[in-house]
């Protein structure tokens, strides 16, 4: 098939990436959230079968091990610029912002929903971990150790992540829970506003 | 007599893969830090620093891809690499999903349709075996319209 082609489609395609990757480099430069931004990096949890130790956890928590292959990554900053982070995020739920002070007055139960490795490669301090995967007996236990009227904020990695969002509408359904609201920024949003390039470390690349 | 109407497959077919081209790259435009992480959580052996790049050009590739399709003009450079696109995202959502990495897919982003990622509906179009059924079905239609396209173009039939 490939002989069929005229050649001016190979100068074509070629120009075409070009293009691409022009615009992709000019785009990023300009971009408040573009990937090659100075001070921008990404470490990945560890993998599978290693153990994550507490001097790897900057919010002090000691890792229980992987349990499963881990499936995020995270943003960290280290020195200079921080992005500016541009959440759009759903009406009625929360930014950091709101959330913070919330938790600093014990008014809130902050869950983190991502699975227990990126948990314990460093999440928010505060947080409870509740992986979205738990057995459903794992669920109902959590479940029964809190009032119905518990204000629970429910976040995972990022606004696209969208799994505390299925685990606060089971709190809302299956569990009753009257107060259960969402961040939906989730640790991206966090680590952005707080970490100044502490957080989110191990296993990084 | 004029001839009856009759659908164009083709043309509706080539217009569909540039428009899902357009939709993909505009969510990766949105947030390319976000969609680092995503292109990171696929573990794949490579250096970040590679799929640093990758995030970068990838979403521009689709873009040009997909208007290119739909607007009509250098269709066979635009469908060699949407195929190409589509195989490297077939191999890459099959190991996710054969390792059974539980991935956000990060191909279409459902919210530019009001759709609220997550559980349900919204879950199983960004799992990686979706995904990875949607990748191979679009790579079979660019192989198609690229090899009629290449037949057509063929020395046998120079004047379409």
């Amino acid at each position: 098939m490939i002989a069929c082609f005229h050649p001016r489609t190979f100068r074509e395609a070629a120009l075409i990436l070009i293009a691409a990757v022009c615009l992709g480099f000019a785009y990023d430069a300009m971009s408040p959230l573009g990937v090659r931004k100075p001070g921008v990096n990404v470490a990945l949890p560890p993998e599978t079968g290693l153990p994550v130790t507490a001097a790897q956890t900057p919010s002090g928590t000691p890792g229980s091990g992987v349990q499963n292959e881990t499936i995020t990554a995270f943003i960290y900053l280290t020195d200079g610029e921080a992005p500016a982070v541009a959440v759009q995020q759903p009406p009625g739920t929360l930014k950091w912002p709101e959330v913070k002070p919330m938790l600093a007055k014990g008014a809130i139960t902050l869950v983190d929903t991502r699975d227990a490795a990126s948990y314990a490669a460093g999440h928010i301090p505060g947080a409870v971990s509740l992986p979205a995967g738990t057995p459903a007996e794992k669920f109902a236990e959590f479940m029964a150790g809190y009032p119905k009227t518990t204000p629970f904020v429910f976040y995972c990695q990022s606004l696209r992540c969208g799994i505390a969002h299925s685990v606060a509408a089971r709190f809302r359904g299956e569990g009753g829970y009257t107060n259960v609201r969402e961040m939906p920024g989730g640790y991206v949003e966090w680590t952005l506003a707080e970490s100044n390039g502490t957080a989110a470390t191990g296993g990084g690349r | 007599m004029k001839a009856p109407w009759r659908p164009d497959w083709i043309l509706a077919l080539r217009w569909l893969i540039g428009a899902l081209l357009v939709w993909a790259a505009l969510g990766k435009l949105a947030n390319p830090q976000e969609f680092f992480t995503l292109l990171l959580a696929y573990r794949l052996p490579l250096p970040a620093g590679l799929v640093k790049v990758a995030a970068v050009v990838l979403p521009w590739l689709e873009l040009l891809c997909g208007l290119l399709l739909l607007a009509g003009f250098r269709v066979q450079a635009a469908l060699a690499w949407a195929l190409v696109l589509f195989l490297v995202f077939t191999a890459c959502t099959a190991q996710a999903w054969v390792r059974g990495l539980h991935i956000a897919c990060g191909c279409l982003d459902l919210r530019l349709l009001g759709i609220r990622p997550g559980g349900g509906v919204a879950g199983f179009f960004e799992s990686a075996g979706f995904a990875f059924g949607r990748a191979a079905a679009l790579a079979v239609a660019a192989f198609f319209l690229l090899a009629r396209s290449a037949r057509h173009a063929a020395p046998a039939n120079p004047e379409s």
